[in-house]
């Protein structure tokens, strides 16, 4: 199988993700829970994950990262610790149902700032002007995961800290590819999937705070466990009950592998993919394809559809053919909406650092002996 | 006094506190917390170091803006006395 939905996870691995996944699985507990080997080996690895964590994506202390399940976990940590009913909140017009149906579900008075698919000055533009005195809340999704456009986080964030309105940024497809710094944007939370472009296992997320969480979850945290409420320290405050040690073990592992291999050297690869498809895929009659001219503000996520073949039929033909990407909206109506590709929505291929150009070509070839 | 106990205010700033230590070139273990020194909160961690380095580790945790901790001291099998913060 080709797998081309590393978007939605990445499924190949480096080995020692997985050889950490299975050694964690026989030999650790959970940190905190008792004082025996298990209990500290699991203590050890999740600390060492924070430290690296806190090392690659500028947190002022390895408190401050947070183990969610995925970064749909995260973000609703995240928001509840903002959000109150009726506050304005301004998003870009490319997020995530995580974020859409969260501020939905916390009573947010949601506002789009609406900016053209590609072009940072139109999102900065929109987002200059939908942030006012009565903005309590920003949330930008760092890169989108239907088109791979890289939105302006530094300007949008210089803009969020000169008019004091705090930002949570959704880095689901930037963490790992593109720098993520939490002390240089001032941002105060920052979400992401350890699945994704982290290469750990599904089930692992992190949080990464700039200010206190609210408890998402309720229960035991291996200390202080007198007092009724859950403990204000983080990284406690959002840790309740047991770790997924083999999901943080592996994504430590996954961590480490980011670092040795560095994310510009991750990104170009897949830019450089994700162009060379652009290219075989415009060559096919009836097709187009979401490529930005300015190959700077996209990363190897890629959308396309046919006039005559819908997306989901599309992908459906390329499963056939052994090539796994996805067909239809990708949990992002709202980018579709504002990309104009609703209400079909569009094919991703989605590139990691082990697709290869082979791939790309098979992919071309199987694409025009489907359409 | 032969040991010292820094009590921390969870598992995650007791590790911190190892590791800073550790880099100041300290002996720190991290223990969980002993009976005695429970002040009604339950379950806790704690810093074990020896008593000879207690002016250092108190100076690192000042330095390196680590949160306050209570300190306790004592010989071996002896009961712990809170020795300040």
């Amino acid at each position: 199988m080709i797998w081309l939905d590393s978007a939605a996870t990445t499924l190949q691995k480096p080995p020692q993700v997985m050889w950490a996944v299975m050694r964690a699985a026989g030999t650790m507990s959970t940190p905190g829970r008792g004082g025996h080997k298990a209990a500290m080996l699991a203590a050890e690895t999740a600390f060492r994950c924070r430290e690296l964590a806190a090392e690659l994506f500028d947190v002022p202390g390895p408190e401050r990262v947070v183990f969610t399940f995925n970064a749909t976990h995260g973000l609703n940590m995240a928001i509840r610790s903002v959000v109150t009913p009726g506050m304005r909140v301004v998003i870009s017009g490319y997020e995530h149902n995580a974020v859409v149906r969260s501020l939905t579900a916390y009573g947010a008075e949601v506002h789009v700032a609406r900016g053209r698919l590609f072009s940072q000055e139109s999102v900065l533009d929109a987002f200059d002007r939908e942030i006012t005195e009565e903005t309590g809340l920003v949330v930008l999704n760092h890169v989108s995961n239907v088109f791979g456009f890289i939105q302006p986080a530094d300007q949008i964030a210089a803009l969020c800290r000169k008019r004091k309105v705090p930002l949570i940024l959704d880095a689901s497809q930037s963490a790992g590819v593109l720098p993520v710094k939490l002390s240089a944007l001032g941002a105060d939370f920052i979400a992401m999937p350890g699945h994704k472009g982290l290469y750990g296992p599904q089930g692992t997320g992190l949080l990464l705070c700039g200010r206190d969480v609210k408890p998402f979850l309720h229960g035991g945290t291996g200390s202080a466990s007198m007092p009724r409420e859950m403990p204000r320290e983080l990284p406690e405050a959002g840790e309740a009950g047991t770790h997924n040690m083999p999901g943080i073990a592996g994504l430590l592992e996954g961590l480490r592998y980011i670092r040795r291999t560095g994310t510009a050297r991750i990104c170009r690869h897949e830019q450089n993919l994700a162009a060379r498809a652009a290219e075989e895929l415009k060559k096919i009659p009836g097709m187009r394809v979401y490529a930005a001219e300015d190959p700077a503000v996209q990363t190897g996520v890629l959308s396309f559809c046919h006039d005559r073949t819908g997306p989901e039929k599309l992908a459906d033909s390329l499963d056939e053919s052994g090539i796994a990407l996805r067909g239809g909206l990708h949990c992002a109506p709202l980018a579709h909406e504002t990309a104009g590709t609703l209400p079909d929505g569009t094919v991703r291929a989605s590139f990691s650092v082990f697709s290869t150009a082979g791939e790309v070509h098979r992919l071309a070839s199987a694409v025009r002996s489907a359409v | 006094l032969s040991e010292c106990y820094l009590i921390c205010r969870s598992l995650t700033y007791a590790q911190k506190t190892v590791r800073v230590f550790e880099r100041w070139g300290m002996f720190a273990a991290l223990v969980r917390m002993p009976a005695e020194l429970r002040d009604g909160s339950g379950c806790g961690w704690c810093v074990r170091i020896r008593g000879g380095q207690l002016r250092q580790a108190l100076n690192a945790v000042k330095s390196e803006h680590l949160p306050g901790v209570r300190t306790f001291c004592g010989n071996t099998g002896e009961t712990l006395q809170e020795v300040g913060s």
